[in-house]
């Protein structure tokens, strides 16, 4: 795969560079601040064409704030069909719905950046977000689980199907989260089922899924 | 800047000193001050006479209209405005705070002395008017001579008299309604510096804990990313069987965990140097000062120690002195002089660019609010191309 990576802490970056590359992806440009993300993707687009993912860190120079999630939300406006994926130290619900709202089909990750240190599973990410997945930080999702607690609707959700939620929105699928939880794929689907029952929302596959689901916890 | 001024009061005596010459007293503004003063003395205690008691429903108003008026009336002879009180608005006509701050008794004293500077004042004018008449029709009749003479003489006398007169009475009123206000007029700048120093301390309070996240955030937490990764890494090539690629990954990560400790170590030192708490000022200052990238030049004088929060308070404003000429001065040298005695002083003087300035918000602009703070008092001088000093003087007990 053809990515680009954009972290202003050089070590990181090239950490991050390294790593992607031994996993056999090829990194065509690098940007250490948002601008130059920006000017990546638009002469990439111009030239060879937009990269397949993205794979940017969301506080970067010139503020040091969040710079890097603007210039996603630039970049998703721009190229809808881009995938990003989003590292930061520090993760929050509101920066996840900020980059959740642009209208783009496009794959969204949005991710600790120490997950990256789980090789195997971060570079699994990276391909579900380039095929067009999402996959969210568990840390966002239980603190978005936490804020809603006493929301009667999510009460009525057993400990188990609370497990599955968190693993769906990290972007698992349902083999996935049944290799993780030790049970049958088709125990899993019924939990799923149930959930969206549950919480009322339309019968949806795989990506779209946790869409909706993230977009409920974040009414 | 200065921050310790000549304590307001002597200032104030000292504006009022008129020339024990009379030749100069003609010419001295204070004289013709004074008796502008004087005219409008009789002006405004008329007035509040008047409106006192015709108004005497709503005495609080009036004495405090009356007490305004006469704060603002020093400015005619050269003093400077006393701020009133803040919150000491009357919020209705008969609101008996209008009585109290000394308002009640300034109201008194303008009537007074606008009666008493009635009877000087309309004799002084006659006899002026009279001898510059009388000068005026010799000089328009030509008599040049004796007459002449005694009139010219006549008129500078009673106008130097006059304007002895005018001091004495402008003077005396001025050190009454001074006395009778000021102690208010004190407390409420009190107020506004504690107010002002109280927030650039929040500030400062605010600026630190950015600066210390900012530090975590670029060091110690970047290496421990880093660490992850290459331990991730390591497991990675492990589960292919590439053992050097393991090794290699596991190398780096002891690097970053090296490096972690360092950024670590100086984020500590940045919130509270060790050093300070354990071997003193000096030894703190010595090691600060063999950090940085310019040569400094460390003099140590007397052997005194300082409470904790004055040598906390001076490691920081020497360590943001370097942080500033470090950033900006270009300096080739850097002195700091530390005098270990009762008060504590200490000089940090480089000859680079100067043109330093202390802006508020800025940091060095919450130290020297911190050196008030703690009694002391601070100093620089940085013209533009240099050299800078800077001068800060703690005592050792906070008055």
């Amino acid at each position: 795969m053809r990515l680009l990576v954009a972290d202003d802490a050089a070590l990181i970056r090239a950490g991050l560079v390294g790593l992607l590359e031994r996993a056999g992806h090829q990194v065509v440009g690098e940007a250490a601040d948002a601008p130059e993300l920006v000017a990546q993707c638009r002469r990439l687009a111009a030239t060879e064409g937009l990269p397949d993912l993205v794979i940017a860190d969301v506080r970067m120079p010139p503020s040091m704030t969040d710079d890097g999630l603007r210039a996603a939300v630039q970049l998703r406006e721009a190229y809808p069909h881009l995938p990003l994926l989003m590292l930061s130290q520090y993760v929050a619900p509101a920066y996840a719905a900020t980059l959740m709202e642009a209208r783009a089909s496009a794959g969204l990750g949005y991710l600790l950046k120490e997950r990256v240190g789980r090789v195997a599973d971060f570079l699994r990410s990276v391909e579900l977000v380039a095929a067009g997945g999402m996959v969210v930080d568990p840390e966002v999702v239980g603190q978005l689980l936490n804020a809603r607690r006493g929301d009667p609707v999510l009460n009525r959700l057993t400990p188990r199907e609370l497990e599955v939620l968190s693993l769906m929105a990290n972007g698992a699928s349902n083999s996935q989260i049944a290799e993780q939880l030790v049970v049958t794929p088709a125990a899993v689907a019924k939990h799923v089922a149930n959930i969206f029952a549950k919480l009322n929302l339309g019968p949806n596959e795989d990506n779209r899924r946790v869409r909706a689901v993230l977009a409920y916890l974040n009414r | 800047m200065t921050s310790q001024s000549p304590p307001p009061e002597t200032e104030f005596r000292h504006r009022l000193v008129a020339p024990s010459n009379p030749a100069r007293m003609l010419i001295s503004p204070i004289g013709w001050r004074a008796v502008l003063y004087c005219f409008t003395s009789i002006v405004s205690g008329l007035a509040a006479l008047l409106t006192g008691i015709l108004g005497v429903m709503i005495l609080p108003l009036v004495t405090w209209a009356t007490a305004n008026v006469e704060r603002g009336r020093l400015v005619l002879l050269g003093l400077p405005r006393l701020t009133p009180l803040p919150r000491s608005r009357v919020r209705h006509p008969w609101d008996p705070r209008g009585l109290a701050d000394g308002n009640l008794a300034v109201w008194g004293i303008t009537i007074l002395f606008g009666l008493v500077d009635a009877i000087p004042g309309s004799v002084l004018a006659m006899l002026a008017l009279a001898s510059a008449d009388l000068l005026v029709s010799l000089i328009h009749d030509g008599q040049w001579g004796l007459q002449m003479a005694l009139a010219a003489g006549m008129l500078t006398v009673v106008l130097v008299v006059g304007l002895y007169v005018a001091w004495a009475l402008a003077a005396a009123q001025a050190i009454i309604v001074d006395i009778q206000l000021r102690p208010h007029s004190d407390l409420s700048r009190q107020v506004d510096e504690l107010t002002s120093s109280r927030r650039e301390l929040v500030d400062v309070f605010a600026a630190e804990r950015r600066r210390i996240e900012h530090d975590l955030h670029d060091g110690a937490q970047q290496h421990l990313v880093l660490l992850s990764m290459q331990l991730g890494e390591a497991e990675y090539a492990l589960g292919r069987d590439d053992l050097d690629g393991a090794r290699r990954a596991l190398e780096a990560a002891q690097s970053s965990v090296e490096a972690a400790t360092t950024s670590l170590r100086e984020t500590i030192r940045g919130i509270h140097p060790q050093l300070l708490t354990d071997r003193g000022l000096a030894a703190a200052v010595r090691e600060l000062a063999s950090r940085q990238p310019v040569g400094v030049h460390v003099e140590v004088s007397g052997d005194l120690q300082p409470t904790e929060q004055v040598s906390l308070a001076a490691y920081y404003l020497i360590s943001e002195a370097f942080t500033n000429l470090v950033k900006h001065a270009q300096a080739s040298t850097v002195t700091v002089r530390l005098a270990l005695y009762d008060p504590l002083q200490l000089e940090v003087y480089d000859d680079g660019v100067g043109g330093a300035q202390v802006t508020p918000g800025h940091g060095l602009s919450g130290l020297v609010e911190w050196t008030h703070a703690l009694g002391g008092s601070f100093w620089l001088s940085s013209p533009p191309g240099g050299p800078t000093l800077l001068r800060a003087s703690f005592p050792r007990h906070a008055a």
